[in-house]
This record gives C-alpha cells, structure tokens and sequence, in this order.
C-alpha cells in the first residue's frame, strides 16, 4: 500500500518540482515497483483529466459571462422570441394565410351565389314567374311579330308551365299560377297565344284545370302520355319540362321521399332543380308516364322540390266527374312514349306542355 | 482593437498567448450566424448559446494543441462545428432530420477530430459526474484547486486548516477518492 509520502514524490516528479539526483533515484525506483509506476500512471491520467476539466469549465464560465454582457437587455429579449417565432414558423403561416386568403374568397363567391339562388326563388311555393318590365315588353314584341292575333298580347305579370290534360282542350296547372288572374292565356310552342278559362280549383292539391276558349286552338289528336294510378318508387328517375325562362327548359333528378313539403302525402318530393315558372309543368317518368305535377320547392333546403302525385290529380278529377261537369274528364290510358329515348320523348312532348301567362290588374 | 486585430490570425496568436480577451470578439463577430442557422433549423436561442460556446470551446482547445492547423477561417470553422453538433443533437432527439438550411459555405469535420471532440466531451462527462459523487468538502476543494486555481495557501485558509500541509493531505486523500470514483465510472461507461 502506497503512501501519502510516494504520492507527494510523485506529485513533485509529474511537477518537475525533484532534483536531478531526486528524479534519478525516483526513477530507478519506479522500474523496480510496478505498482508505483500504476499510482505515477493513473494520478498522471487524472492530473490531465482534472486540468482539462478545470480549463473547460472556466472557458465555459468566461463565455457565459461575454452572453450576458452582450445579450443582457430584456426588451430585445422579447423582441428575439419574436422573430425566432417568426423565422421558425414563416412557412407555415404563409400556408395558412393562403389557405384562409382562399377560404375567405370562396366564402364571398359561395356567398354571392346563394344570394342569387336565393332571389332566384324568392317565391317559395309559387314558383310561377312574376315578368319584369323589360321581359314583359319583349315577349309582347315577338309575340307581336310571330302570332298577329288579334288577341290580348299585353304583358303577362306571372308565368307558369301547363301541360294537355286531354285532348281537346283542357290544360292542367298549379292553382296558385292562375289565382289571381283577371285573365289566362296559354302559349304553345309555336308561339301560339289562346285565351282559357279555370273550370276547376282545388286549393288542397294545388291544381287548376283550364280549357282554352278560343275558337282558333286545334285539338290534339291524342296524348301520348297517360296518367299513372301506381305510387312512385323513391329513387326512380323523374324528369320535367318547364317555363322558368322564355324557352322551355329540361330539368330531371329522382324521386326523393313519397311524401311532400312538412308531410304532405299528396306530394312527392323530388331532387330536380326548379326554378319560378317550373309550377305546373309535369313529373315524368323514365317511360314518359306523368306521375306528378311541379309545385314548388323548399327555399331553405337545396334540392327539395315537390310534386303533387298523379294519383291525388286522378282522384281529384274523378270526384269532379260526379259533382260538377256533366261529362268528366277522359283521361288519356295509352302511353306512346315508353320505347323512345329521352330526346325523342321530349321532341314528341313538347307539343302538349304549354306556357301559362297570367294576367291581372295591380 | 482596431481592424487588424480582428485577423483570423490575430485571434489565433492572441488565443495562443493565453490573452482570453480576444473570446469576446469571436462571440461579438459570430454568434449571430450560429444562432440564426440553429434558430432556423429548429433550434433556441439556448440551443444556440450552448452549441455555440461548445465549438468556441472546440476550436479553443485545438489552437492551444500547437499541432493544429486550421485550414478554412475561424467562421467557416465555428460554423461547421456548430452544425455538426446540431446534427447530432437533433437527431439524438428526433431520430428524423428534416431539411438543414445552411447560411454559409462549410467544411466537412474529419471523424479523427469528431472522434477527439467525442472523447474530450465524454471525459469531461465521467468528471463531472465523478465529482458530483464525491461529497463535501472534497468536492470544493478539489474545484477551488483546479477550476479555481487557488493555491494551497488559499485553501487551507479558507478550509480553516492549519497549515498547507495539512490541506495537501487533505486534498490527496480527496484526489484518492476522485480517482476511485473517476475510474469507477469509466469501467461503468465501457460496459
């Protein structure tokens, strides 16, 4: 066991504190006891160890102390945190600010197209079509021009789609196209303008049945579209033709609940975009079967319009037979439409589906 | 200090002739760089403190070694290191590094020199942790001589011992102790 005397003697050797003799005599020792040489080893290594410790640690002090003279003031501090906030996370918010810059535009163009729809169906269950001044005066000009009757060619204030309900005359509605009208005229599609009379209202189902009382309106031969009894399948594939603007226009979706606007069993409601002056006009079926009559629509739910079924019309005529008119209505049972494609059947419909002007005195 | 005394090689004579006053003006000239590249990659402001005053510390060592060549300028050396040290930093904390963006040219650290900065960085590790087992009053006497470098006199003075013998005696029963401890901890990282 070695003791603290050869432990001073190596400590003043590694200093080179010793004597040239001292240091001679040290080191013939150190051949002789091995297990000096590893105490001279070991306490050489720590002596190093420690040294290098020592000067580290104060370099690291030193510098510790030029950071906070150099970088003491507070303010600047907060001001750093900042633009390392920003220098750290500028990507990301560059995505974020576009993501929101786009959010924001689409939001405004969203916003601007519900507001069109909106004013667009600002009418909500009557979707007959009030004529602006302008529209009005124009469509008098060319009826003026194409059909030189002597018939009323004064503005229209409403419009509305109808469509034959039998051959000879008599035109099927919605109620609240024709309510208020001092008179009633029917446009077909060559322009043709008759003037026609309501025979029939019921407000329940919303429908008016017309007949044209002009002496110059031609019967069809016969309809080649009959009326279903049967219940419309949700889901089935429903098409219309309408009026909401000058030229007739195609709409079509699906049957989308078997009952109408809050429970109406007399209605279906269906998924085809209408807009005002659609109300009247018929719900077709794929095989060209009339299943319903347009009504109106749901302003606050896109996509909902509503139909009134065929049944309800079927009924509805069937009670009048019995109570008012002496002859009833034929209702027409052969459908000619069922092999033909979609653009053939309208080229045949087309003739049968009318538009309803409406006219009457502010 | 004028301009001249700003010189790579001025800084390098003054370093090697124990004048430390010239740290101040590494820290002044580079640490805005090395804070910007480890603030933008991710880091601190205390991230880059640390890793900066630890290639201050680096290079320090090196120009004391007179065998030391420096072979780029001490920015381009400072940064390099730095961002070594970065690298390893972050990928011990992340396992995936994302893209580095660097500000300034380079050079590659060789593994003989990353080795040797591994090396210093691991025995100064057992160090501190061996004297952190150590216990009082070694610890502080040990500190004072070698981190401090108070003389023997001081010490023994400021311990209350009699004479400085007696806190040389002292201080080799503490160095035994140390070294048990140092050792200890050197089998245990060798494990």
């Amino acid at each position: 066991m070695k003791t603290g005397k050869d432990w001073e003697e190596i400590e003043k050797y590694l200093e080179g504190k010793l004597s040239v003799n001292e240091t001679n005599m040290f080191e013939t020792k150190l051949q002789a006891d091995s297990e000096l040489l590893q105490l001279l080893l070991a306490h050489k290594k720590m002596n190093v160890s420690l040294n290098a410790y020592g000067e580290r640690v104060r370099l690291k002090q030193k510098l510790e102390q030029i950071h906070q003279d150099t970088f003491a003031e507070m303010p600047q501090n907060q001001q750093n945190k900042l633009k390392i906030f920003w220098i750290q996370h500028y990507k990301t918010m560059a995505v974020a600010a576009s993501v929101s810059l786009l959010v924001a535009i689409s939001t405004i163009l969203y916003i601007n197209f519900q507001k069109v729809q909106i004013r667009q169906s600002a009418n909500f269950k009557a979707l007959r079509k009030d004529m602006d001044r302008i529209k009005r005066s124009q469509s008098a000009l060319i009826n003026n021009l194409n059909t030189p009757k002597k018939e009323e060619i004064a503005p229209a204030n409403y419009i509305g789609t109808g469509f034959a309900l039998t051959n000879d005359g008599y035109f099927i509605t919605s109620l609240h196209v024709i309510k208020d009208a001092d008179s009633v005229f029917i446009q077909n599609q060559n322009a043709q303008t008759f003037k026609a009379v309501t025979v029939f209202r019921n407000e329940q189902s919303d429908i008016a049945i017309l007949k044209v009382v002009s002496s110059n309106f031609e019967a069809y031969k016969t309809l080649p579209y009959s009326f279903t009894d049967k219940s419309g399948n949700i889901g089935e594939h429903v098409f219309t033709l309408g009026f909401p603007r000058e030229d007739m226009v195609y709409g079509e979706g699906a049957l989308s609940a078997a009952s109408g606007f809050e429970g109406d069993t007399v209605s279906y409601q269906i998924s085809i975009p209408v807009n005002p002056g659609n109300s009247g006009g018929p719900l077709l079926d794929d095989k060209g079967n009339i299943i319903g009559l347009i009504s109106g629509k749901q302003t606050e739910t896109e996509g909902a319009a509503f139909a009134v079924k065929s049944q309800s019309i079927i009924s509805i005529i069937q009670e009048l037979a019995k109570d008012s008119l002496e002859e009833g209505f034929k209702l027409n049972k052969k459908n000619n439409l069922a092999g033909l494609s979609r653009v053939n059947q309208i080229k045949v419909l087309k003739d049968y589906i009318v538009t309803i002007k409406v006219y009457n005195q502010e | 200090m004028n301009e001249i005394d700003n010189s790579d090689e001025q800084i390098i004579a003054a370093l090697r002739n124990n004048d430390d006053s010239v740290l101040n003006v590494l820290y002044k000239l580079y640490f805005g760089s090395i804070n910007h590249f480890i603030i933008t990659n991710s880091g601190s402001e205390d991230d880059a403190k640390d890793i900066f005053q630890e290639a201050i510390i680096v290079f320090y060592q090196n120009i004391k070694d007179q065998n030391f060549e420096l072979n780029c300028k001490i920015k381009t050396y400072l940064y390099s290191v730095s961002r070594l040290m970065w690298l390893k930093k972050i990928k011990k904390a992340t396992a995936i590094v994302g893209k580095i963006t660097d500000f300034e040219g380079f050079i590659a650290i060789d593994d003989s020199e990353a080795a040797q900065m591994e090396e210093r960085e691991m025995q100064f590790g057992k160090m501190s942790m061996a004297l952190s087992e150590l216990g009082e009053p070694c610890k502080t006497l040990i500190e004072d001589f070698y981190i401090k470098q108070l003389s023997m006199g001081q010490i023994s003075e400021k311990f209350g011992y009699t004479n400085a013998d007696n806190a040389k005696t002292q201080k080799y029963k503490c160095l035994m102790r140390l070294k048990k401890l140092f050792f200890k901890q050197e089998e245990r990282l060798e494990l």
